[in-house]
């Protein structure tokens, strides 16, 4: 998460540009604008929301660099702020009225990739059906599988970009991921021979079943 | 353990978040269970399936990395202009709610209305042109007193574009001519008294979209032309010239703008310096013959601070 082996550090940049210079803070943002753009849209997944997002934590940084006061790494705080202006879009989003848009969106997303969708290896139908399923997640779980499973960040450096303890990147990625398995359960050609063969098949994706040791009880699983 | 364990179990699992001694009899269960073997494999699977969606994400676009170039290069500008001589840049720009727009308006297409009114406070218009953006210089005919600050905004944007700009040759300047540099820019501009101060901010941050203001303390820049070649300054007898001019206006200032246009009409060089520990910002107006021996000064501004 630092910022590389780059003459002036991030920390350097930051502190010119808090001084006044008017070509630091376009540097700084130079180094990681593709980094903080990759969050933004694989948490948002439409282009024109990233879009703004990105902007709206550019803008944010530029004019609070001063309150920077060096707990972390600059690159974190820079993450930290667009991931917060990616989540306030997120929550903004789900507080309106759903209009059943949302795998639209993520088809745009990744429509515009420029990858074939009918790719023979079956890669970009998979991301549609993937990033379609991530969309319907609360936006902390989301975020957590974005900077954890997608982009691979480790958990320590998820918990400072979400300002959250380690703990809690895990849980939120736990319960995210456990959510989103029944949403891709077509997506595993292999699973449904096997299912059949297995005397709870159908079962195994209902965690409320009461034979299935629940997430929240899961100390008690005295034999 | 008898029973069978939650998918949300089994990836708190993978993820290390179990306590050793529960994790050791979840595993020894998962062991002798197909069901929970199974399951035990699709949720391993979910991070291997979100890694391979996140490749077919797109890169940024270029159209939006020219947008954020645009507004950094309007927030320096700002910036400038509001930055106190003391201790320049290190008053924070207005609150956030104090210049977040309303969501209605005129608003540019593929600028977000933020943006847009900024560029347009500085009397900058951002065209969106078959190749991409281009920004153009304007005369903003608000009535303004010429401050970027007192500027109505996107209410009362121009109507007619000028052409870009062109980018000139680099000049050094300063000590042994080699510690700053700036590049040269021209254009058809026709910069007017009363909206000086708000033109040569928006031309600040027309001409470090176009790559022109790039240099500071890490280093000069690369090249001495960009992709366009350098622009035909035919008014300007020589770098060196415009060098001595630079030391004799600029004193220990940092350049931001050496800009080849017309001043009411008439061909002008006009040069906007940063504010420093001493001395705010200042606009130039100077005769393109402008040296070291003789300035030939037609105008001169300082940046007002509000």
């Amino acid at each position: 998460m630092r910022g590389g082996d780059d003459a002036v550090s991030d920390e350097e940049l930051l502190r010119k540009h808090v001084a006044g210079d008017p070509d630091a803070f376009g540097e700084l943002f130079q180094r990681h604008r593709d980094r903080l753009w990759a969050v933004a849209i694989r948490t948002l997944g439409d282009p024109e929301e990233a879009a703004d997002a990105l902007q709206d934590g550019m803008i944010a940084a530029f004019r609070r660099a001063s309150s920077f006061r060096g707990d972390s790494a600059v690159t974190t705080w820079l993450h930290r702020i667009v991931v917060n202006a990616a989540l306030d879009r997120m929550r903004r989003r789900a507080s309106r009225p759903t209009t059943g848009g949302q795998d639209e969106e993520a088809l745009d997303a990744l429509a515009t990739s420029g990858r074939p969708l009918s790719d023979p290896s079956g890669t970009s139908d998979t991301a549609i059906d993937v990033t379609a399923a991530l969309r319907r997640l609360v936006p902390e779980q989301q975020a957590a599988l974005v900077l954890v499973d997608m982009l691979g960040y480790s958990i320590a450096d998820a918990a400072e970009v979400l300002g959250v303890s380690e703990g809690t990147v895990k849980s939120r990625a736990a319960r995210g991921r456990a959510r989103l398995l029944p949403r891709l359960a077509h997506l595993r050609p292999a699973a449904a021979p096997e299912q059949e063969s297995l005397p709870d098949a159908g079962r195994r994706n209902q965690p409320a079943t009461p034979r299935v040791l629940p997430a929240q009880e899961g100390g008690d699983e005295t034999p | 353990m008898s029973r069978h364990v939650s998918a949300e179990v089994l990836a708190s699992l993978d993820l290390d978040a179990v306590k050793p001694r529960k994790a050791a009899r979840i595993r020894a269960h998962v062991s002798t269970c197909v069901q929970c073997t199974q399951l035990s494999s699709e949720v391993s699977a979910v991070p291997r399936m979100l890694a391979s969606a996140s490749a077919s994400y797109q890169a940024m676009p270029e159209n939006l990395s020219v947008r954020l170039d645009t507004v950094i290069a309007t927030e320096s500008a700002q910036r400038l202009a509001q930055a106190p001589a003391s201790e320049a840049g290190r008053r924070d720009l207005p609150e956030r709610s104090r210049v977040r727009p309303e969501r209605h308006g005129w608003q540019l297409p593929g600028l977000s209305v933020l943006a847009t009114r900024l560029v347009a406070a500085a009397g900058a218009l951002v065209i969106v042109g078959v190749g991409g953006y281009e920004i153009a210089t304007n005369a903003v005919d608000t009535g303004s007193s010429g401050t970027a600050a007192s500027s109505s905004g996107a209410a009362a944007l121009p109507r007619s574009a000028t052409p870009p700009m062109s980018l000139g040759p680099t000049v050094h300047y300063g000590p042994a001519k080699a510690s700053k540099a700036i590049r040269m820019v021209s254009s058809n501009m026709n910069f007017q008294p009363s909206k000086l101060a708000g033109e040569a901010i928006a031309a600040v941050a027309a001409a470090r979209v176009h790559g022109a203001v790039g240099f500071n303390a890490l280093g000069p820049p690369s090249a001495t032309s960009g992709a366009n070649g350098p622009a035909k300054i035919p008014t300007v007898s020589s770098t060196g010239a415009v060098a001595g001019c630079l030391d004799r206006i600029a004193g220990k200032q940092t350049v931001l703008l050496v800009e080849m246009a017309k001043y009411s009409g008439r061909p002008a060089m006009i040069i906007v310096t940063a504010a420093n520990a001493s001395r705010s910002a200042q606009v130039w107006v100077v005769a393109p013959t402008c040296s070291g021996s003789h300035p030939d000064v037609l105008h001169h501004l300082r940046l007002s601070r509000t």
